[in-house]
């Protein structure tokens, strides 16, 4: 438990970093595709290739492209958000034992 | 004295697949333990999955993705085949052929063939611009009719070190230069695929530089070997292949012969081709074959031979050195250019 509280600690401060850096230092609106392929192409591409080839070709069509379409300030928002809180609900539990 | 020169791509017959392990490959290969994963791991992220598309497309059953489109040009079908463009190498059967495809258009995968179903290919027309004498909008059943179709046997060696041997019907692309009338000024044809989101849903991924580009030089595109493909097998190409135009240029990656082509611009600009402008070190404009010149993440020294399963040394320029060489004589360009 200890080291999912941890985990999640480490995820809420990185996306939260990241969600600042972008809002600050990146374009406008800029989607997370787009904020990826700028810094990794190969990455991303590569990433395309292991889904769709060896899990299943519609979760990269249905499911992560329109998360990748999404605006990357928001998708880093709401993983800090949601980290956050879940890291709460087990300090709580941890608390309340 | 009468001397039978043999061509650089010849192979001797004692090389072929004899058909009883051609038919039995698939339990074969899988009996000596050639796992999926462990094999495209082993040659490179974009090789994985080469194994994975010959077996899982065959238990989707192969016969069924050759879906010939009802065409008007159907008609022109089977073309004369031109004895000058053969092969001493068994042609890849056509229900694997249309089953184990690169289109990036419908995704990564090789199974791409239902999804491509979803491409409509009549009527359909073609634009020819830039530097010519007058700009062209052209139906592709009225530039077929104007054409002069025939069938050739090509080798086709994709960058992920895998090849086929394909008939393909078509015209000479020197045909379609000669009809489009470029300027002297002209020094590239600039080739652009269909757009359309709502079909093809790798072009909803707004960071690519939709749509796909790819470009040859005049001398390239006026070369004997570089086709314009309108049929495979001996009819109208399938969606898969990018019917109902696409290119084919043996002697590059083929990720040069640009498939489902609406576009053609004559310019005097090097175009910015797709891949070049995504992953340029590892996809580039010129992309001839050279087994000397790895790609940055596998070796281009042998190909496996899609319908045998067998591994056979690449020669450079896909064997195609006698036809294509002398375009590239004199250029002084690195290596990693002139072969990626």
């Amino acid at each position: 438990m200890r080291v999912l509280r941890v985990l999640l600690a480490v995820i809420a401060v990185c996306a939260a970093v990241a969600a600042i850096g972008v809002y600050v230092a990146g374009p406008a609106g800029v989607d997370l595709g787009t904020l990826w392929n700028s810094g990794s192409p190969g990455s991303l591409n590569l990433t395309q290739a292991v889904v769709q080839r060896y899990i299943h070709p519609a979760v990269w069509t249905e499911v992560l492209i329109p998360v990748l379409l999404m605006p990357a300030v928001g998708v880093f928002t709401t993983i800090a958000v949601l980290a956050l809180l879940f890291w709460l609900l087990l300090m709580w539990r941890r608390s309340a034992k | 004295m009468w001397i039978k020169r043999k061509r650089s791509w010849e192979i001797p017959e004692s090389n072929t697949t004899p058909e009883a392990i051609w038919q039995d490959r698939r339990r074969i290969i899988k009996a000596m333990g050639l796992g999926t994963a462990v094999m495209g791991l082993d040659i490179g992220t974009a090789h994985a999955g080469l194994l994975d598309g010959l077996f899982s497309s065959g238990a989707k059953g192969e016969q069924d993705a050759i879906i010939v489109p009802d065409v008007p040009w159907k008609g022109q079908f089977p073309a004369k085949r031109n004895d000058a463009f053969k092969l001493d190498r068994s042609l890849t059967p056509e229900a694997l052929n249309a089953t184990f495809n690169n289109f990036y258009e419908f995704g990564s995968h090789k199974t791409i063939w239902p999804e491509a179903q979803e491409l409509k290919v009549s009527p359909w027309q073609i634009t020819i611009d830039g530097m010519v004498s007058k700009k062209k909008i052209i139906d592709i059943d009225d530039l077929i009719r104007r054409m002069p179709v025939e069938e050739r046997l090509y080798r086709h060696r994709c960058v992920e070190a895998w090849s086929m041997t394909v008939p393909w019907t078509g015209f000479p692309m020197s045909e379609l230069v000669k009809f489009a009338e470029p300027t002297s000024g002209a020094r590239y044809v600039r080739m652009e695929t269909f757009m359309d989101p709502a079909v093809a849903p790798s072009q909803k991924q707004s960071w690519n530089p939709w749509p796909y580009i790819e470009g040859l030089t005049m001398e390239e595109a006026n070369n004997e070997l570089a086709f314009m493909v309108v049929g495979t097998y001996g009819h109208p190409s399938l969606k898969q292949h990018g019917a109902p135009l696409r290119l084919a240029v043996p002697w590059k990656y083929g990720f040069k012969s640009t498939k489902s082509i609406v576009r053609f611009t004559f310019t005097d600009q090097q175009p910015v081709s797709f891949w070049h402008s995504l992953q340029g070190n590892e996809y580039g404009f010129w992309a001839n074959v050279n087994p000397k010149v790895p790609h940055p993440r596998w070796s281009q020294a042998e190909e496996k031979i899609i319908q045998t399963g067998m591994k056979v040394p690449t020669q450079l320029y896909n064997g195609y050195a006698e036809q294509v060489a002398y375009l590239y004589k004199n250029m002084n360009l690195p290596d990693t250019v002139l072969y990626r």
